[in-house]
């Protein structure tokens, strides 16, 4: 069976762990405990194809921040994910998402940009959809407002995640920028 | 005519001064009614002329003018034809009228023709001729205007031809005088003549009376010609002088203004060459070379002038480029740069020798270290640094490169104190650790010998063999009592403390004295700016990082160390680490991150233990005695649950523990299925039994309120297994009564009357006292004391549930009595059979047995 290795990454009380655990187990989690890291294996069946999903759930917190190159390196997909709740979560994306093309020296990366916490009231909701809209066509990646709560778009997320990973061309390396030089 | 043109003349245009050429009747052309009216055209008698086209109508009250328009704003007009009487006249509009004959039609247009032809734009004539002008001029008497032949007809009127009013009528009076005469005109000329030869002589006459008067009118005139012409000339002095004046006051007035913008000019130059003497200006000069920097006015003087130094060196930013190119101020921007070069190499020197001084003398003395268990924090070095601070901003912006070459010497000065420290702060930590252990003898001594288990390990070896275990079978009576695992861990916390403070102190002391400040994290936690994005805040962590790399490997190694005798300890590793990382004041601060990639690797040990856990749970096996009682996992995770929570007890991680808790629970339950299956001599309800009751009652002491569905399900479980195996194993004592009655219930479905039972050959009186027969009451006091030794047999001491199975089967026992005795009250009615023993000898009989044994 194909093992697929799927990073969730974003800021503090986002919902990563709540998403995560709502894929794997089919719960909500409403306590609060900040994640140090949490690994979960889950078997879906995408496009006719059963696969095993490792999905490590990291740290929002900035502490733990020196772990992320690490995450990266190992990781085949990420989910990026911010709350509509909170601006400054999703203004902490983009650079989540150049590190992670930075450590994986490549164009693009199998990615999901995900704003959770959909249900939440209109007076709440500070992140526009369409602004999630433009910044994951930036990122040249699926969008998708979720809610761990409402079990809204959970495993969508993953399914596109590995049907992005299954298109993935064999990685041909990034040509260096560095030209040979004649002495 | 001429008659109606005499009274409009009067009537209308003497007032307004305008004199009438011409009128003609006319009418409206669309007017049924036949009112006649006129249209006049007048000439204003003052000059210049201003021709008028006036329409007049006659009423009771005499004329009254309608309508008027001047001539100018006559644009087209139209003679139609000579047989027709009308006409029309384009004014601001049409116009048509009726003529009230064509010889008027003609006179009017003759005139209108000739008034026209003068005009700068005359209007158009349409289907008017002129050769027919002359005839109806001729053919009409009437006054015919002569107008200058001057273009500009209007304002220059010359004078006027023809015969005036007055002159007409004068002429006629003449005339009128001589009517008689004209008969003999002969006699009339000669008068004529006669009286105009006296009147010539008059004439003469009066002119030569007048000529003396005439000459001496000359002769003023000349007089006054010749005076003028001396006025004149007195006037052309004057102007003459004037004009010299005027020319006088002209050149001062130039003067004046081109001195005007000398003065403005000068008055720039004069601020410009200010301002660039003040830029300049340094006066301090070459003292700054001479700096003292061993004392703290020394140190606030040296401050001022560098920083007026600076001023001046900036002078790009306060004078025009142009400046910029005179010889003094490069000349004077050399020196400056002279001076600054010099001073930054003094203050380098300085404080390159203070980092190195201050590295020597703090990393001799680790006693503080030692005793505290505390890395040192430096405040002799830092209340001798910080007055240098502005300092150092200074040296950032004006010398980089002395500044790059300081921060090395700082880091490697530095560095020796803390590496050294913290390496005896870890050494300190082991010694107090093993030290206190000397009674027990277990954490003492060189890791190599040591067989350390966790006690809940060494009791049941379920848990204990573990995947990757180097350790042998028999390790287990080398375990850590509680009393060791609390000093470990509170030597780590200790540890933890004593590195927080030194390191805080220490990056905000960088921060502020090399100015790599960055702005402090504002959303607190939920944010995750990466360290590198900032460059000062990038350059700070990588000098905390070569200043402190010490600490993270330490303390992974200290860990791991301990961690390979009691693997147990990476929880309470992890609950303190994670109080001390998640800390909000440790947010953004070398030592939180450091302490979040250990409490990662933590975690993951943990997550590991108990992965491994778990694995043993579900590898375990039943134990060849011949009753397999408590499972050791049960007590295993008992064991367990306790310890985590005397480490976890409220932490921020109780979360993680109670995620495992859940799948323990969960191998748990399946482990006890499965061995309950896999038993051979004692029956598998009595396996679930025992465990389940064990486990709920594990479940009720812990009161995990997350484990809350399980206990809940481990009772549930119990209360199956205990049924099921009473019902199994008490079985029908009574087998042959029970049969009897079943054969009685199969009748009555089949329709049999439960009173006529009796009557059927079977089931008759004698035959049911028959089988009672079978059951007196000793034998059935026999049966039970078998049925007891072999529950006994099945039962395990470990739970001790006998008396709860035989109260159990007591009570089964009496359903069954109950439900038989009143089968046969309601089939055998009257017929006062009765078992051969009571419900009171049941419950004697099942108490003396218990008692018995
Ligand atoms: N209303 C609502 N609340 C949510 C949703 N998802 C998560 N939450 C709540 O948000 C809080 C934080 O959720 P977590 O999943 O723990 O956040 P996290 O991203 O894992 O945070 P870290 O582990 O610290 O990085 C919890 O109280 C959740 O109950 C959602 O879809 N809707
Ligand atoms: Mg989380």
């Amino acid at each position: 069976m194909k093992e697929y290795k799927i990073v969730v990454l974003g800021s503090g009380g986002v919902g990563k762990s709540a998403l995560t655990v709502q894929f794997v187990q089919g719960v909500f989690v409403e306590a609060y405990d900040p994640t140090i890291e949490d690994s979960y294996r889950k078997q879906i069946e995408v496009d006719g194809e059963q696969c095993t999903l490792e999905v490590l759930d990291t740290a929002g917190t900035e502490q733990f921040t020196s772990m992320r190159d690490l995450y990266m390196k190992n990781g085949q997909g990420f989910v990026l994910v911010y709350s509509i709740a909170a601006q400054s979560t999703f203004n902490d994306l983009e650079d989540v998402r150049d590190q992670i093309l930075r450590v994986k020296d490549k164009d693009r990366v199998p990615m999901v940009l995900v704003g959770n916490k959909c249900d939440v009231d209109d007076s709440e909701r500070l992140v526009g959809k369409d602004q999630g809209a433009n910044l994951a066509q930036k990122f040249g990646c699926t969008f998708l407002e979720s809610s761990a709560k409402a079990r809204i778009n959970v495993s969508e997320i993953f399914c596109d995640l590995v049907q992005q990973i299954n298109k993935e061309v064999v990685p041909v390396p990034k040509p260096k920028k560095r030209k040979c030089t004649i002495l | 005519m001429s008659g109606v043109k005499f009274e409009l003349q009067k009537e209308v245009f003497e007032s307004t001064k305008e004199r009438l050429h011409g009128v003609v009747t006319v009418q409206k052309t669309n007017r049924k009614k036949k009112i006649p009216a006129y249209l006049c055209i007048t000439g204003s008698i003052e000059r210049p002329i201003r021709f008028t086209i006036y329409l007049v109508k006659k009423t009771e009250k005499g004329f009254k003018r309608k309508q008027e328009w001047t001539l100018s704003s006559l644009k087209e007009s139209n003679y139609k034809s000579k047989e027709s009487l009308e006409f029309d006249l384009q004014l601001e509009k049409s116009y048509h009228w009726l003529a009230q004959s064509v010889e008027e039609k003609d006179a009017f247009f003759a005139l209108l023709h000739q008034i026209c032809s003068r005009m700068h734009r005359p209007p158009k004539f349409l289907n008017f001729h002129i050769d027919e002008e002359d005839e109806a001029t001729r053919n009409v008497n009437m006054a015919i205007v002569s107008v200058p032949k001057d273009t500009q007809m209007i304002e220059s009127g010359d004078e006027e031809f023809g015969l005036t009013e007055r002159e007409e009528f004068d002429l006629e009076k003449v005339l009128g005088r001589a009517e008689n005469a004209v008969v003999n005109a002969e006699a009339f000329m000669e008068q004529l003549a006669k009286e105009l030869s006296i009147l010539d002589g008059e004439n003469i006459h009066s002119i030569m009376d007048s000529e003396a008067q005439v000459n001496s009118l000359m002769d003023s005139i000349d007089k006054s010609i010749s005076q003028l012409e001396e006025i004149e000339n007195e006037l052309v002095d004057y102007e003459d002088a004037v004009t010299h004046v005027k020319s006088a006051v002209e050149k001062i007035e130039e003067e004046n203004s081109q001195m005007g913008t000398a003065a403005k000019n000068n008055q720039h130059l004069l601020s410009e060459l200010t301002n660039l003497i003040r830029a300049l200006d340094f006066p301090v000069g070459s003292q700054i070379l001479n700096a003292d920097f061993n004392s703290v006015e020394g140190i606030a003087k040296a401050t001022k002038d560098a920083y007026a130094l600076k001023e001046a060196l900036n002078i790009e930013e306060n004078i025009h480029p142009a400046l910029l190119k005179m010889r003094s101020v490069a000349d004077q921007k050399r020196r400056l740069e002279k001076f600054k070069q010099k001073f930054s190499q003094n203050l380098m020197s300085h404080l390159a020798k203070l980092f190195i001084h201050h590295g020597n003398i703090s990393s001799i003395d680790s006693s503080s270290t030692v005793q505290a268990l505390r890395l040192p924090i430096i405040n002799l070095m830092y209340n001798e640094l910080t007055p240098y601070t502005k300092l150092m901003g200074w040296l950032k912006v004006m010398d980089s490169e002395a500044y790059g070459s300081l921060l090395k010497t700082y880091t490697l000065s530095i560095q020796k104190i803390y590496e050294k420290n913290v390496r005896i702060l870890f050494e300190e930590a082991r010694t107090r650790i093993s030290g206190s252990a000397t009674t027990s003898g277990k954490l003492s001594g060189s890791t190599n010998d040591l067989r350390i288990r966790g006690r809940f390990f060494g009791k049941t070896r379920s848990l204990a063999n573990r995947e990757g275990d180097t350790e042998s079978q028999g390790s287990g009576e080398g375990s850590v009592d509680s009393s060791e695992r609390q000093h470990f861990y509170d030597i780590l916390e200790q540890v933890l403390e004593g590195l927080e403070p030194s390191v805080n102190t220490e990056e905000k002391f960088i921060a502020s004295f090399f100015c790599l400040e960055i702005g402090s994290s504002s959303s607190g936690n939920v944010s995750i700016v990466s360290p590198s994005k900032g460059s000062a805040g990038g350059e700070l962590r990588r000098i905390m990082s070569s200043l402190f790399s010490a600490i993270e490997t330490e303390l992974n190694s200290f860990l791991t160390n301990y961690e390979k005798m009691e693997a147990s300890f990476c929880m309470g590793a992890m609950v303190r680490l994670g109080n001390h990382a998640l800390k909000a004041e440790n947010t953004s601060t070398y030592i939180g991150m450091i302490f979040g990639s250990v409490l990662v690797q933590e975690k993951r040990s943990f997550d590991r233990l108990m992965n491994s856990y778990v694995q043993a749970i579900n590898d375990s096996r039943l134990p060849r005695k011949a009753k397999p009682g408590i499972l050791a996992f049960v007590t295993d995770f008992e064991d367990f649950a306790v310890m985590a929570e005397s480490i976890f007890g409220n932490s921020a991680r109780r979360s993680d523990l109670e995620k495992w808790y859940v799948k323990m629970l969960t191998a748990v339950f399946d482990g006890i299925m499965r061995l309950a299956g896999e038993s051979g001599k004692t029956p598998g309800e009595v396996i679930r039994m025992e465990n389940f009751h064990r486990l709920h009652s594990i479940l009720s002491r812990l009161k995990v309120p997350a484990l809350e569905q399980q206990k809940k399900d481990a009772k549930i479980k119990y209360n199956e297994a205990l049924n099921g195996y009473v019902t199994k194993y008490f079985g029908r004592p009574l087998i042959k009564l029970n049969e009897f009655f079943e054969g009685v219930q199969a009748k009555v479905s089949q329709g049999v009357k439960e009173s006529e039972i009796g009557y059927q050959m079977a089931f008759s009186r004698a035959e049911l006292k028959r089988v009672i027969k079978e059951y007196p009451a000793k034998e059935v006091k026999k049966g039970l004391e078998s049925l007891y030794r072999k529950v006994e047999k099945h039962l395990s001491e470990d739970e001790n549930l006998l008396q709860v199975v035989w109260r159990a089967m007591q009570e089964e026992f009496i359903v069954q009595y109950k439900s038989i005795e009143s089968l046969i009250s309601r089939c055998y009615p009257g017929s006062k059979i009765t078992l051969e023993f009571t419900i009171d000898d049941i419950l004697l009989f099942f108490s003396e047995i218990a008692q018995s044994h």
